[in-house]
């Protein structure tokens, strides 16, 4: 296990955006938890039923089956739903899962044809009125990216909506570590449009690769990985600090060890790379492509900064440890500071 | 080239390379070869796996989602072909140009010829990562040799001559004599944990073998069909849904479960039956948990098919959930005949409300469902015996058990041989008995099967010369029921008839108890009670819910109210029970017994009720 510590706890001071965004995403949380609490539980108790969730996914079966759908899904979706017309539960249950996440099919329940158990079929267009009355009170839904609102306000909200609190824990531990130690180089002003912008960027990618569907995207797991992948653009070839833990509980096994910044960047662009090509997308769950939207957007921006070093100089930093050797010319010459300024005077 | 691990000297032609090398090399610490090989895997390998594999790893969920079993196992297959030789080319190309992995590097770690003057060829490398491969799948064991070996060598190094070593001050001697005790000491210790868990595993199977039923029950489920229904359908299919009826007669008999009905619908599913009501029908009890969706099927049914037999069962069911009999009564006696499930239920209803002919006349229709033909003989017994037929009802059980099953032909006798000896002890050379109560005289009682339990405790009771110890029982028994029945006993016994008596009545009005101790207690609490506490008796009675038993108690208590001489109760006793048309004809006999005038008494107030009075003729008609 390894990740990067980099300059580990900045105080407010230095690093103020940094504080306020993580701050800002911990109060979100609180309020969707809040307000979204009659909503959650309304929807997991739905959800969780085998005779409602089996009874969707028959329907959806015919649903994909039908022609005139048939050539929207992916093979993968017929496939299954040819399973399911076919009587086995188990997997009718699984498609009532992935049912959720198609609009169409939500959209159409009461003016669709079901051929097949009426009661259940009466009992489901019943409960899917409770699913959409939840989604619509559900914070999740309604700042969250989903296909039935894809307006730019939503684009930004859904940066600050995270769907629990072990999914915030992760985005916000690498917003401060890599934000604060950003936020030290190119200011507060510079770590908040970078994160929008990667935010804003991620959705795209997202949108354009996997598709927005009615489950809505949210996290701020894309905009994070943009203001990493600058900061690390931007510091390339530096040492910076990871800490690792080799599995074993003895000296020299665990602790600090200086790497080159590239190292995260790679780890973790492998990692979305990897997640990416490795999960089917109609499956849902972690939305890598907007990782890799967002590690695309960083490094962008890097090379924006790059070419404009001449015009926007970065903050200087202070050295923590010397330089591996720069892979190419990145950073701008130090500029002089007005107590230097003073001292040669 | 291999060499053995005993070996101290090297050969003669051949020199240890750690005799020669300047600084002196040291044979590397375990820990450090451990450490190497999780950062190979962590940093190196799993992230470059992670990536070259992601395409199969798609595929293999696609093929575990869909079910596909050979997909599954080509690509899971693909999945380690990948990942091992992702492993071994790491390894040998390392090890090959650099004499280190990355891991090895960090921890200053190298792989040496065993001895000088030797080359490690790309080949040697690559045969020790292969043999490295082998020891990982053999859950890293065989790497425990660097705590035994001499030289720290597992298996790879020994069969191609290397050694790991280390310029670094921090290497190791050769293990010392505790750290060989110590592996081979786990090696037992897990040759132990493995004999056991194999030996668990086979006794396991030889069980699941003998289990031929629940085995075949088991892999039928698995093809969406229930063997149960399979066994009584046979090979001809009247119409679609004969499946699903026989399935649904079985059901209302006890011999097949929700399971099964389920698994049934879902068999009409897959093979596109239209639905109908019977589907509906079954939805109902396959969903009987979730009222909402099952009322909502048994509504679906009389609206698809009003005045079909499945009308009739969904109304019979809501009529048996609200417990009104009479329109049960009602709805049996105007519904369609034929389609088994419905004269099973009806079965079911006479037995339980003690209507022993019409249950005779029930089993009677049912004799065609030969499916159900088990469940008909056990039934016939009880109704007989019920009926007080009691010399047919053994000819029947006679006739059941060469057909039941050891276990079914057993627990009908226990029952029978129970309810015999409540009797009479007399009962316990009778057939029934016979067949049931084990020859030794103290057996081990399972109080879990309150039939046989019970028949064990009366025949006990029969063979002592006095009480038996009931508080050796009290000791023993776990069951909350059985415990207060040898409690009250206990008093009894003791002459605290008071005592026994409240225990006796809260045995009695206690629901968790089964329906057989009830009427025990019942039984026994009136062939002690004194006179003052007869009423109370009486009026527990009245309160008593299960019908087959409040029949029972109520013989039992007429004949004792007769017996002494309590007339005034005993005709409120038989008043209720002449009603109901239960009056034994041990109950009747004793009535006829009675002093003229103590008839008389009788006589005056069955005069308001006309079935009472009905009875009481025809008492003193009989001979």
């Amino acid at each position: 296990m390894i990740f990067p510590i980099l300059q580990g706890l900045v105080s407010w001071r230095k690093a103020p955006i940094s504080w306020t965004l993580v701050a800002l995403n911990i109060l979100m949380l609180i309020y969707t938890s809040v307000a979204g609490r009659k909503a959650q539980e309304g929807l997991e108790s739905l959800m969780s039923g085998k005779y409602f969730l089996t009874t969707q996914g028959r329907i959806y079966a015919q649903f994909v089956d039908r022609a005139g759908y048939k050539a929207d899904y992916p093979p993968f979706l017929r496939a299954l739903a040819e399973k399911v017309d076919h009587g086995e539960v188990g997997r009718a249950e699984m498609l009532g899962h992935l049912a959720f996440r198609d609009l169409n099919f939500l959209n159409s329940a009461d003016r669709f044809q079901y051929e097949g158990d009426q009661v259940a079929f009466r009992y489901w267009q019943k409960r899917i009125e409770d699913v959409r009355l939840f989604q619509s009170e559900h914070p999740s839904f309604t700042l969250g990216l989903n296909a039935e609102d894809t307006s730019l306000a939503k684009w930004v909200s859904y940066i600050f909506v995270h769907s629990g609190a072990l999914h915030l824990l992760g985005n916000m531990f690498f917003l401060f570590i890599f934000g604060s130690a950003l936020e030290r180089q190119i200011g507060g002003l510079g770590v908040l449009v970078v994160f929008l912008l990667s935010g804003v960027f991620a959705a795209g990618v997202f949108a354009t690769m996997t598709g927005v569907t009615s489950s809505p995207l949210v996290g701020a797991s894309g905009a994070v990985s943009g203001v990493m992948a600058l900061y690390c653009f931007l510091n390339w070839n530096r040492a910076e600090r990871f800490f690792y833990w080799f599995l074993l509980p003895f000296r020299g096994y665990m602790g600090f060890v200086y790497l080159p910044a590239w190292v995260a960047l790679i780890l973790w662009g492998l990692n979305d790379l990897a997640g990416y090509l490795g999960t089917l997308p109609e499956m849902g769950g972690v939305a890598y492509t907007a990782h890799l939207g967002g590690e695309l957007a960083g490094l962008i921006i890097g090379g924006v900064l790059w070419l404009k070093r001449r015009q926007w100089p970065l903050f200087p930093r202070e050295e923590q440890s010397p330089p591996m050797g720069k892979l190419f010319p990145l950073l701008p010459p130090k500029p002089i500071t007005r107590s230097e300024q003073n001292r040669a005077a | 080239m291999v060499i053995p691990d005993w070996t101290t000297r090297p050969p003669a032609a051949k020199r240890e390379v750690l005799l020669t090398e300047e600084p002196p090399l040291r044979l590397a610490r375990p820990l450090d070869r451990l450490g190497a090989a999780i950062i190979d895997v962590a940093i190196f390998l799993v992230p470059v796996y992670l990536l070259l594999s992601a395409p199969l790893k798609r595929d293999l969920t696609m093929s575990f989602i869909l079910g596909s079993e050979p997909d599954f196992m080509i690509v899971a297959l693909s999945m380690f072909m990948v990942g091992a030789a992702l492993l071994l080319s790491y390894q040998t190309i390392c090890h090959y140009f650099f004499g280190a992995t990355l891991g090895k590097k960090i921890f200053d770690l190298r792989v040496e010829p065993m001895f000088a003057g030797e080359q490690l060829t790309v080949w040697d490398h690559g045969l020790r990562s292969f043999l490295w491969l082998i020891e990982m799948l053999c859950f890293g064991l065989p790497w425990l040799a660097v705590f035994s070996n001499s030289k720290r060598r597992p298996m790879h190094d020994r069969i191609c001559d290397t050694v790991v070593v280390t310029r670094s001050p921090a290497g190791v001697a050769a293990p010392h004599l505790w750290e060989r005790h110590l592996v081979r000491a786990f090696f037992a210790f897990l040759l132990g944990i493995f004999a056991l868990i194999v030996t668990i595993q086979v006794s396991y199977s030889i069980r699941n073998l003998r289990a031929e039923r629940a085995l075949a029950s088991i892999v039928e489920r698995d093809l969406g069909d229930c063997e149960v229904v399979s066994e009584a359908v046979g090979s001809v299919d009247e119409d679609s849904h004969a499946r699903l009826k026989k399935a649904m007669t079985l059901y209302a008999a006890g011999l097949a479960d929700r399971s099964c009905l389920e698994s049934e619908v879902e068999g009409e599913i897959a093979r596109q039956v239209p639905v109908a009501p019977i589907t509906y029908l079954s939805q109902a009890f396959i969903y009987a948990d979730e009222a909402e969706i099952s009322n909502s099927y048994l509504d679906e049914v009389c609206e698809m098919a009003p005045g079909t037999v499945e009308c009739a069962m969904s109304q019979l069911v809501t009529s048996w959930s609200d417990e009104d009999w009479e329109s049960v009564g009602r709805i049996l006696q105007s519904a369609p005949k034929g389609s088994g499930y419905m004269e099973v239920w009806a079965l079911r209803h006479y037995m339980k409300q003690a209507q022993y002919a019409q249950a005779l006349e029930t089993l009677d229709e049912l004799l065609a469902h030969r499916e159900i033909a088990e469940f008909t003989l056990v039934q016939r017994v009880k109704a007989l015996f019920n009926a007080y037929r009691e010399a047919e009802a053994t000819a029947a059980y006679q006739q059941a058990i060469l057909t039941l099953p050891e276990d079914q032909a057993g627990d009908l006798g226990a029952w029978m041989c129970s309810q015999q000896l409540q009797r009479s002890c007399s009962a316990r050379t009778g057939v029934a008995c016979r067949q049931t109560l084990p020859n030794e005289l103290t057996p081990e009682i399972d109080f879990s099967y309150s039939a046989r339990a019970l028949a064990s405790v009366l025949s006990l009771e029969c063979l002592a010369e006095k009480e038996i110890d009931y508080a050796r029982f009290v000791d023993e028994v776990n069951d909350s029921s059985w415990k207060l029945f040898f409690q009250a006993n206990m008093n009894r016994a003791r002459g605290d008839r008071l005592a026994a008596g409240e225990l006796f009545a809260k045995l009695m009005g206690s629901e968790q108890a089964p329906d057989l101790l009830r009427i025990e207690a019942a039984r026994r609490w009136v062939s002690f009670a004194p006179r003052a506490q007869m009423e109370r008796v009486v009026e527990s009675w009245m309160k008593f819910k299960p019908r087959e038993a409040w029949v029972k108690i109520g013989n039992f208590l007429f004949e004792r109210l007769a017996e002494t001489k309590n007339s005034e109760l005993a005709i409120k006793v038989a008043t209720q029970l002449a009603e109901d048309e239960s009056l034994s004809p041990l109950a009747a006999k004793f009535l006829a017994s009675l002093s003229e005038g103590e008839r008389e008494t009788v006589r005056r107030p069955a005069q308001a009720k006309e079935p009472v009075r009905e009875m009481l003729e025809s008492t003193e008609e009989s001979p």
